[in-house]
C-alpha cells in the first residue's frame, strides 16, 4: 500500500493508503483542494524515497508556490514534466509525447516504487475526442501498472459533460470526489470515496480542511 | 400621499436589495473560507469586499431615501473605484487559471496592475482636488464638482474617466478570459455579473424618460434596478464554485446518512 501523505485519509482507506499498482482519480471543481492531495501524495513519496514524477500543464513555479502556501516543504521536489520551468516540456497539443516522456521516466526507475501525479487529464479531454482519450489513458495506465507505480490524476468538475467523467472514472481503480455542499447557511467542503479497489464501498461523506500544518479529514456528521 | 408611497417603495427596494447584498457578502466570505486554491480564495474575498462597497455606494447615493443618505456621494465612488479593479483582477486571474494554456487576457497581467495603480491615484487626486478647491471640500461636493477654478472639474472629471476606463477594460478582459476557459462556473459567474450590470444601468437610466412625464415615479421605479443588480450579484457569488445539496436518508445518521441531490 502507498501512503496518501494524509494520515487521516490513510486511516479511512484502511490504514494503508492507496493500493499498490493502482490509479486514483480525484474529481472536483477548481480551487477546492484537489491539488493539495496530490502535493501530499508526492511529498510522502519523496520522504519514503520513492521516485516521484509530477506531470502538469502549469508552470513549476506555480506548483512550488502553491505547495509552500499549504505548508509543504519544497526542499525535496519531484521530477517535473511541465509547461515551463522543467527540462521536459508538457505540450498539451502533443499527447503522445507526454505519454512517451512519462513512460520513459518511469521505466528509468524500474527498481523503485514510483508515484506519478498529474493534472493533464482535463486539458487532454477538452482538446481531444473522448474515444481517443479513453484508449490513450487505458494504454498509459496499463503500461504504468506493469511496474510498481501508483498514478494520481486530477480531473476538473464542471469542465466536461457528466458522461465524459463517468466514462473516464471506469478506467481508474479509485475515484475520490471533492465538492462544496450547502449545509443550511454554511458551505461545507466534503469528499467521498466513490470507489477504491480492494475496499468495501464507503458510503460516508468526509469533511476536509487544509491548513499550513497539513490536511485533515474527518467523517462528516460527527 | 402619493409621494409618501413612492418614498416607502424606494426605501423598501433599497432595504430589500441591501439584505440580498449582505447575504451575498456572507456567502462570498464563506466561499473564501472553504476554498483552498489561493487564487479562488482571493476572488471570493474580493467579491465580498466588492459587494460591501457596492452596498456602501448604494446607501451612500440614495439621497432621496430618508435616514439612509449620508450626504457624501463621492465617498461611495472612491471606495468602488479602488475595489472594482481589484475585484476584476481577482476574477480575471481565476479565469486565466482555468484556461489550460494560461493565456494572458488583453495583457491583463501587466495592464491590470497599471490600471489598479491609476485607479488608486485617481482617488487620491480627487480627494486632493476636493480638499484644495476654493471653498473647501464641502463646497465642491455641494456644487457637484462645479467650481470657478478650472482644475477642479478637470480633476474630478479625470477621476470619473478612470472609473469608466477601469469598468470597460476590466469587463472586456473578464469576458475574454471567461470565453477562453472551459469552466462553466466561471462563465456563469461572468454572465451573472453582466446581468447585475444591466440592473445598474436600468437604475441609472430608467428615471430619465419617466420623470419627465410623472415626476418622482421614474425615480421610484429605477430602484427596481437595485433589486435586479443585487439579485444577480448574489447569483454571481453562488457561481464561485458549484454547490451540491445534502439530504439525510431515512433510517440513517451521521457519516453514512447523506445523499447528494
Amino acid at each position: 500500500m502507498v501512503s496518501t501523505g494524509v494520515p487521516s485519509l490513510d486511516h479511512i482507506l484502511g490504514d494503508d493508503g492507496y493500493p499498490d499498482r493502482s490509479s486514483v482519480l480525484v474529481v472536483g471543481p477548481p480551487g477546492i483542494g484537489k491539488e493539495v492531495l496530490g502535493y501530499w501524495f508526492v511529498r510522502s513519496g519523496l520522504i519514503q524515497g520513492d521516485y516521484c514524477l509530477y506531470t502538469t500543464h502549469r508552470p513549476v513555479s506555480d506548483i512550488l508556490r502553491d505547495m509552500k502556501g499549504v505548508g509543504i516543504s519544497t526542499e525535496r521536489v519531484p521530477e517535473w514534466i511541465s509547461s515551463s520551468g522543467s527540462p521536459i516540456k508538457c505540450d498539451l497539443k502533443d499527447a503522445t509525447s507526454i505519454s512517451f516522456n512519462v513512460k520513459e521516466a518511469v521505466h528509468k526507475n524500474m527498481n523503485r516504487r514510483v508515484r506519478v501525479a498529474t493534472d493533464i487529464l482535463s486539458p487532454l479531454l477538452v482538446l481531444n475526442p473522448l474515444e481517443s482519450m479513453y484508449s490513450y489513458w487505458s494504454q498509459l495506465l496499463a503500461d504504468l501498472k506493469r511496474q510498481d507505480t501508483v498514478l494520481f490524476a486530477l480531473a476538473e468538475d464542471g469542465m466536461h459533460p457528466q458522461n465524459t467523467l463517468t466514462t473516464m472514472e471506469q478506467l481508474f481503480d479509485g475515484v475520490i470526489e471533492m465538492k462544496l455542499y450547502e449545509d443550511g447557511l454554511a458551505i461545507t467542503p466534503l469528499f467521498r470515496v466513490k470507489k477504491m479497489v480492494g475496499l468495501p464501498p464507503l458510503h460516508g461523506y468526509f469533511r476536509f480542511s487544509v491548513s499550513s500544518t497539513g490536511m485533515e479529514v474527518v467523517p462528516h456528521g460527527r | 400621499m402619493a409621494v409618501d408611497y413612492l418614498i416607502i417603495f424606494s426605501a423598501s427596494a433599497v432595504l430589500f436589495s441591501s439584505v440580498i447584498v449582505v447575504f451575498a457578502c456572507y456567502r462570498a466570505i464563506e466561499f473564501g473560507h472553504v476554498l483552498v486554491g489561493s487564487i479562488y480564495k482571493r476572488r471570493a474575498n474580493w467579491a465580498a469586499i466588492f459587494l460591501a462597497s457596492t452596498m456602501f455606494l448604494t446607501l451612500d447615493g440614495t439621497g432621496s431615501v430618508p435616514y439612509l443618505s449620508w450626504d457624501n456621494a463621492y465617498l461611495g465612488f472612491w471606495v468602488i473605484t479602488v475595489t472594482l479593479p481589484l475585484f476584476i483582477n481577482s476574477s480575471v486571474r481565476a479565469a486565466q487559471e482555468t484556461d489550460f494554456f494560461h493565456r494572458d487576457t488583453l495583457h491583463w497581467r501587466i495592464l491590470g496592475r497599471v490600471i489598479t495603480v491609476i485607479a488608486i491615484c485617481s482617488v487620491i487626486l480627487s480627494v486632493v482636488v476636493g480638499i484644495t478647491a476654493p471653498g473647501g471640500f464641502a463646497a465642491t461636493l455641494e456644487n457637484s464638482g462645479a467650481s470657478s477654478s478650472w482644475w477642479v472639474p478637470v480633476g474630478l472629471g479625470l477621476f470619473f474617466l478612470v472609473l469608466i476606463v477601469v469598468s470597460i477594460y476590466g469587463s472586456a478582459s473578464l469576458i475574454v478570459a471567461a470565453r477562453r476557459t472551459q469552466d462553466r462556473a466561471i462563465r456563469r459567474f461572468v454572465l451573472m455579473l453582466g446581468l447585475s450590470l444591466v440592473g445598474l444601468v436600468f437604475f441609472l437610466t430608467v428615471w430619465l424618460p419617466i420623470d419627465d412625464v410623472a415626476p418622482g415615479v421614474g425615480d421610484a421605479i429605477s430602484y427596481l434596478g437595485f433589486i435586479i443588480e443585487a439579485y444577480y450579484l448574489y447569483k454571481a457569488v453562488m457561481s464561485l464554485s458549484p454547490l451540491g445539496k445534502m439530504e439525510k436518508l431515512e433510517g440513517t445518521s451521521g457519516a453514512a446518512g447523506l445523499q447528494v441531490t
